[in-house]
């Protein structure tokens, strides 16, 4: 039992390590003293042409590959850090000043009308015949429900209305308003308003007695339509179907 | 870590740098118009007021007040400077129309700069020759 104790196992592995060691000496002593005994015989060996013009392609190369991955890793660095300096003084620069804001917007624009754009157009009468000749307002209508006529009209300074009648009484109106301060107070009950959307604008749907309102914002501008004959859908088709004068 | 830390670091400074300014901008520039709904009016169907001064000092005003179950509709408009502390009226206008619509609108009117200024706009409404409903806007105050 006494050689199985940890003592004698750590010392057989000690006696191990130095055998080892041992050998691995003398064995490199060995090498060194062939070497030297050969070393002039190796010298007056002749290695092919070949070979030699092959190893100092191969050096050559492989020196090259280094430099380039060397140049590489540090060029990807260097021009990401540049990159990410750029981005930011460019997001800083538009931020916050006007003109430089304008000019990279002026920018992206004009590269974007060097395109050609085809766009599908829905095949609609003439929409604007139903506005007087002279008509600068802001916005018109391009859709007019079924039997309704303009009956009065009126533009001043980005604000402006269009009224259309349809002969039995009914009305419908189309105002835009905008301005630094513009306010608009509409009478509703609660349960009968809803809230559309107008292509991408959240709009409010009134409906009171007869009345339906519908009410939204775009472009700063206050948007209303309001009708007496006419139905909830139909009211919205308007909405959607308003253009701005270009 | 360390590296990973200050590349975020720096990203969100920069962040701060770019959203600070786009709110700041979208406030002063332009004011969103408000849109109030309230049950609140009898006759009145919708009121809206627009007031604004450009560079020049001209002063545009646009009033349109449309109601139900009446046969008359009248708007009148006031311009406030404000002087020494008290707002004190330096323009009017009035239209009275026969109908259930009316509009108004002035931009003939000029002010002076470095000055104050605010619209007051009055609604009525007439039935039957009697006054049915009034309602008054104030404006926000436009600094030239």
């Amino acid at each position: 039992m006494k050689h199985n104790s940890l003592m004698d196992q750590n010392h057989s592995l000690e006696l191990e390590k130095n055998f080892l060691k041992h050998i691995g000496y003398e064995h490199g002593n060995l090498l060194c003293d062939e070497l030297d005994q050969k070393e002039a015989e190796w010298r007056d060996l002749k290695t092919p042409e070949s070979l030699d013009r092959w190893f100092y392609q191969f050096h050559k190369k492989y020196k090259r590959r280094i430099q380039r991955r060397k140049f590489t890793s540090s060029f990807i660095k260097k021009a990401a850090i540049i990159l990410l300096a750029f981005l930011g003084i460019q997001a800083m620069l538009i931020t916050t000043v006007e003109a430089y804001r304008f000019r990279f917007f002026d920018t992206i624009i004009n590269f974007t009308s060097k395109f050609t754009q085809i766009d599908f157009v829905e095949n609609e009468p003439d929409d604007m015949v139903n506005l007087p000749k002279d008509w600068a307002g802001k916005y018109y209508l391009s859709y007019i429900p079924e039997g309704y006529q303009l009956v009065n009209s009126e533009f001043e300074h980005g604000n402006g209305y269009l009224k259309y009648e349809n002969g039995l009484g009914e009305v419908f109106r189309f105002f835009w308003i905008s301005g630094e301060s513009t306010t608009l107070r509409t009478d509703s009950d609660d349960k009968d308003m809803k809230k559309v959307m107008i292509h991408d604008e959240e709009a409010f749907l009134l409906k009171k007695d007869k009345m339906i309102n519908l009410h939204w914002i775009l472009n700063q501008d206050i948007l209303t339509l309001e009708a007496t004959g006419l139905r909830n859908n139909e009211i919205i088709k308007v909405a959607e179907k308003i253009k701005q004068l270009k | 870590m360390k590296k990973t830390r200050r590349i975020i670091a720096l990203f969100l400074v920069l962040m701060a740098f770019t959203l600070a300014p786009m709110k700041a901008e979208a406030q002063v520039l332009m004011p969103d118009p408000e849109i109030i709904i309230q049950p609140m009016y009898t006759n009145i169907n919708n009121f809206i007021s627009s007031f604004d001064i450009d560079d020049d000092g001209r002063v545009y005003i646009y009033i349109i007040v449309s109601a139900r179950n009446c046969d008359k509709v009248r708007i009148t408009a006031y311009v406030d400077k404000y002087i020494d502390g008290v707002w004190t009226q330096i323009g009017v206008w009035s239209r009275l129309e026969e109908d259930t619509f009316c509009s108004l609108s002035a931009s003939q009117f000029f002010v002076s700069s470095d000055e104050q200024y605010r619209l007051r706009s009055y609604a009525y409404v007439y039935s039957g020759g009697k006054l049915v409903e009034s309602d008054m806007m104030t404006s926000r105050i436009i600094s030239t």
